[in-house]
């Protein structure tokens, strides 16, 4: 009784069987062969197609770096050295905060003996480094008394007489 | 003697035993399977490096506690979808497919190089790697590690199983889905045929 082979099966004896070295497998139909040439055809199509993304990219410092930090890793304070550089490398490379950062520190570790000349070799010290009495840095605050509450003020009595207007008398 | 990387010569064994030249012989002939393994799935170039360096380092520091159990290819493949997992993992959300591979489209721009013999059939050849490509970006991770184990790697079906810690019918079945949408992506696709014996 000879059956209809499904995709699957086809896949299988072409993946499975030619690396298991499997035999005696059920003979194919001339329509299951057919079917099977095609795919092995697409197969062979993708392999090619995709089989050059590792293939065309240069390895050998890629391997020389592994080799270097395992079989050939030199245990001397060079390796040592050669292993902190790589690490650093690695990690500025892969963070650009890590990069401003270090370039951060540079500027400043380059600035210090440019600032501490012009503090302590110019002519005029433009910076004075020293102690400051702490009186002198914060004098203490004006203290305010408390004054008494102001006494009022001595008001002179005023005597009011009324106004009475003198109406000059007629001549007559 | 230079020595030379084979499947029956365990590197990591050979570590053990003392011996480096197989484990340096496998970094030397493998790296560029593994740097294709995760191109590939989906890193891109510089990730792949890295990837396949941690591997590399990885299967080292691993020497002193390997146990054999089969080939040694399949035991780097289960160390190399492990790496995979992690680092999908850690840039979950963020992972760009693939950047931009100015090399890769310069090499698919050759092919199609219009003084070379037949451009007609190189154009389309090009076409077709570009296609494929994407087709293979499209595909659920499981099954383009299936394909890439089974197809790219030959590995065979109780492998991959092993490498993916899957039943073998999964296999089949992930492997059987991946090849119908590829080729669907290349319009090869008639009905695909589930099998069954006739009535």
């Amino acid at each position: 009784m000879s059956g209809r082979w499904s995709d699957a099966e086809l896949l299988e004896r072409l993946l499975n069987d030619a690396e298991q070295g499997v035999a005696g497998r059920a003979p194919l139909d001339g329509e299951a062969r057919a079917r099977l040439v095609e795919l092995e055809r697409f197969l062979a199509t993708c392999r090619s197609a995709l089989g050059e993304e590792g293939a065309a990219a240069s390895t050998s410092a890629l391997a020389e770096r592994v080799l270097g930090r395992t079989t050939r890793e030199d245990l001397s304070w060079r390796g040592d050295l050669r292993l902190v550089g790589t690490y650093v490398r690695d990690r500025l490379r892969g963070s650009l905060l890590l990069r401003v950062a270090a370039a951060s520190l540079l500027v400043h570790v380059a600035a210090l003996p440019v600032l501490a000349y012009l503090a302590f070799f110019s002519p005029e010290p433009r910076v004075r480094i020293g102690f400051v009495p702490w009186e002198e840095q914060y004098p203490p605050p004006i203290v305010v008394e408390d004054e008494a509450p102001p006494r009022p003020l001595p008001v002179p009595e005023v005597h009011e007489e009324p106004a009475v207007l003198e109406i000059p008398a007629d001549d007559e | 003697m230079k020595e030379t990387w084979e499947d029956d010569r365990d590197p990591l064994a050979a570590l053990r035993e003392g011996d480096s030249g197989p484990f340096e012989a496998f970094v030397g002939a493998e790296l560029p399977t593994f740097l294709g393994f995760f191109r590939r799935l989906g890193a891109g170039r510089a990730e792949a490096e890295d990837l396949a360096q941690e591997l590399s380092l990885k299967l080292y520091e691993h020497a002193t506690t390997y146990e054999r159990q089969g080939r040694f290819a399949a035991y780097a493949f289960r160390v190399a979808r492990n790496l995979w997992i992690d680092a999908s993992r850690r840039s979950a959300g963020s992972r760009r497919r693939r950047e931009r591979d100015p090399e890769g489209e310069e090499r698919l721009d050759r092919l199609a190089d219009p003084g070379a013999p037949e451009p007609g059939s190189r154009l389309a050849r090009a076409e077709e790697a570009r296609r494929l490509r994407a087709a293979l970006e499209r595909l659920p991770e499981r099954h383009r590690l299936v394909f890439e184990l089974g197809v790219m790697q030959g590995l065979p079906y109780h492998e991959i199983g092993s490498v993916l810690e899957i039943p073998v019918g999964t296999v089949k079945s992930r492997m059987f889905h991946a090849v119908r949408k590829l080729r669907a992506s290349l319009g090869e696709d008639e009905e695909p045929r589930r099998g069954g014996v006739p009535a």
